[in-house]
């Protein structure tokens, strides 16, 4: 089996993780934080670790603002939960996934906000100023960091920095479901409020864990409230981080893999990098030289990662995936990958396409699989 | 010996808290709340009495509330500090 659906899900994971989330559940699988036995303080502890190194990992000054979601879905609603107001505007990129665009388009539905898109090229790279979209009620920009359709990245820094330089008080959100674990992310140098990422595509941990790093003092609306094992005698959300945004049991071994899969990529992010786009530049050329096949990608090595699409003039995409499945034993992922606003834009709605995305675990035999595979599956 | 017991706002704070103490050689035990000093937290401190001005000298960089307690008869206990 040859899995080409990392964007989706990374396959397989590092055997520190399966570690890491089995030696969990065998051994320290208590509640963190709500008694004061050995294990529920051990499991409080690995929890203050996973905190720790994510904080590390993106450069928060303070672990107490990484908070833990069950993916990045999940940071997305809390943070537009926690900063909108009726009246709002908010200005997205054009480039988003469902996980932005739905709860959005819920809230301007109800006529809670109104929407701006910021103007991009074929290529899904943003070219339009920002700064024109902004109004006096502008509450906040969300820009997604690098695309699960295309692969395209996106100048974060720089845009982020245009939008504080015309309006500090407007809040940034960057989605890098897709890029944490494959792009630097610095948070203090982007400067961001806002930074909501996943733990099971590229930092190798196990589905269900995600986060919100929140970067700003701003006062901010709890999303989900429950029980925090702290004030246990209020019956109102605590006020103070990580417990304000963090209600409920959470989920421990997610949390304790996902420390894991950092450990794993962090030290060895340049080289994956390279190995991902030696592979993608191959894809890119073969796919290039067959007839029939139009590559959606960003067109420069340089703002891309290792997610390509395609389409064919004549044979579907689900066609195209399901022998690839069959006949291969290639898993990729065909369809408008939950970002119709992407495929709108790239000129791939609504048919779709097939997508690939490569990982930490591809090998060159993989890529010559998939090439000839395609090849054969494109022959008239 | 005598032991104090140091109470945080959450177990955030307890963790980060340990971490910095244990990492400069202070002796001490994380240990469930006694009920008859909070509700607030699940767990606090233990530490030696003698310990209490470089514990809170060291966790200064920890911008959070801070009580200290001493136990003084059987379930009876008396704040040393807040800070």
């Amino acid at each position: 089996m040859i899995y080409l659906d990392n964007a989706a899900t990374s396959y397989p994971k590092p055997q520190s993780v399966i570690k890491a989330v089995a030696d969990c559940l065998q051994d320290y699988c208590a509640n963190p934080g709500r008694s004061g036995h050995k294990l529920a303080i051990e499991a409080a502890r690995k929890v203050f670790e996973a905190r720790e190194t994510v904080a590390q990992f993106f450069n928060v000054t303070d672990s107490r603002n990484v908070i833990f979601t069950s993916n990045a879905t999940m940071a997305i609603n809390c943070a537009c939960a926690a900063i909108l107001e009726d009246s709002d505007h908010v200005v997205v990129s054009s480039m988003e996934h469902n996980a932005v665009m739905r709860p959005l388009r819920y809230l301007e539905k109800e006529g809670k906000i109104s929407l701006s898109f910021i103007e991009s090229g074929s290529n899904g790279k943003i070219t339009g100023d920002v700064t024109q979209l902004l109004q006096p009620n502008t509450r906040l920009v969300v820009i997604n960091h690098a695309s699960n359709v295309n692969g395209v990245v996106q100048d974060i820094a720089s845009i982020t920095a245009k939008i504080k330089a015309y309006n500090h008080s407007i809040t940034v959100l960057i989605d890098a479901s897709q890029s944490a674990g494959v792009l630097p992310i610095d948070i203090q140098k982007i400067g961001c409020d806002f930074l909501a990422f996943t733990g099971h595509k590229a930092l190798y941990g196990p589905q269900g864990i995600g986060g919100l790093i929140i970067n700003t003092d701003r006062p901010l609306k709890p999303f989900i409230m429950g029980g925090t094992g702290s004030k246990s005698e209020s019956q109102y959300q605590p006020e103070f981080l990580p417990d304000k945004y963090e209600s409920g049991t959470v989920n421990l071994p997610g949390i304790v893999g996902l420390k894991a899969g950092i450990e794993y990529v962090w030290p060895q992010m340049e080289k994956i990098r390279t190995e991902e786009m030696k592979h993608i530049k191959r894809v890119i050329e073969c796919l290039s030289g067959i007839k029939g096949i139009t590559v959606y990608w960003s067109n420069s090595f340089e703002h891309q990662i290792g997610v390509v699409s395609f389409s064919h003039e004549s044979i579907s995409c689900s066609e195209i995936g399901q022998r690839l499945n069959d006949e291969y034993s290639i898993c990729v992922r065909i369809g408008l990958h939950c970002a119709p606003l992407a495929h709108e834009t790239i000129g791939s709605y609504p048919d779709g396409t097939v997508r690939l995305s490569v990982g930490a675990f591809t090998e060159d035999s993989d890529i010559d699989t998939f090439c000839r595979a395609i090849e054969q599956i494109t022959k008239v | 010996m005598n032991y104090y017991l140091l109470l945080l706002p959450s177990v955030h704070d307890v963790m980060k808290a340990e971490k910095i103490l244990l990492n400069a050689g202070v002796n001490l035990n994380v240990i469930a709340t006694p009920r008859e000093i909070s509700h607030n937290c699940g767990v606090v401190i233990r530490f030696e009495s003698s310990n209490l001005h470089k514990l809170l000298a060291l966790l200064e960089e920890l911008p959070v509330e801070k009580k200290v307690f001493k136990k003084v008869d059987d379930n009876v206990y008396v704040e040393v500090i807040q800070e």
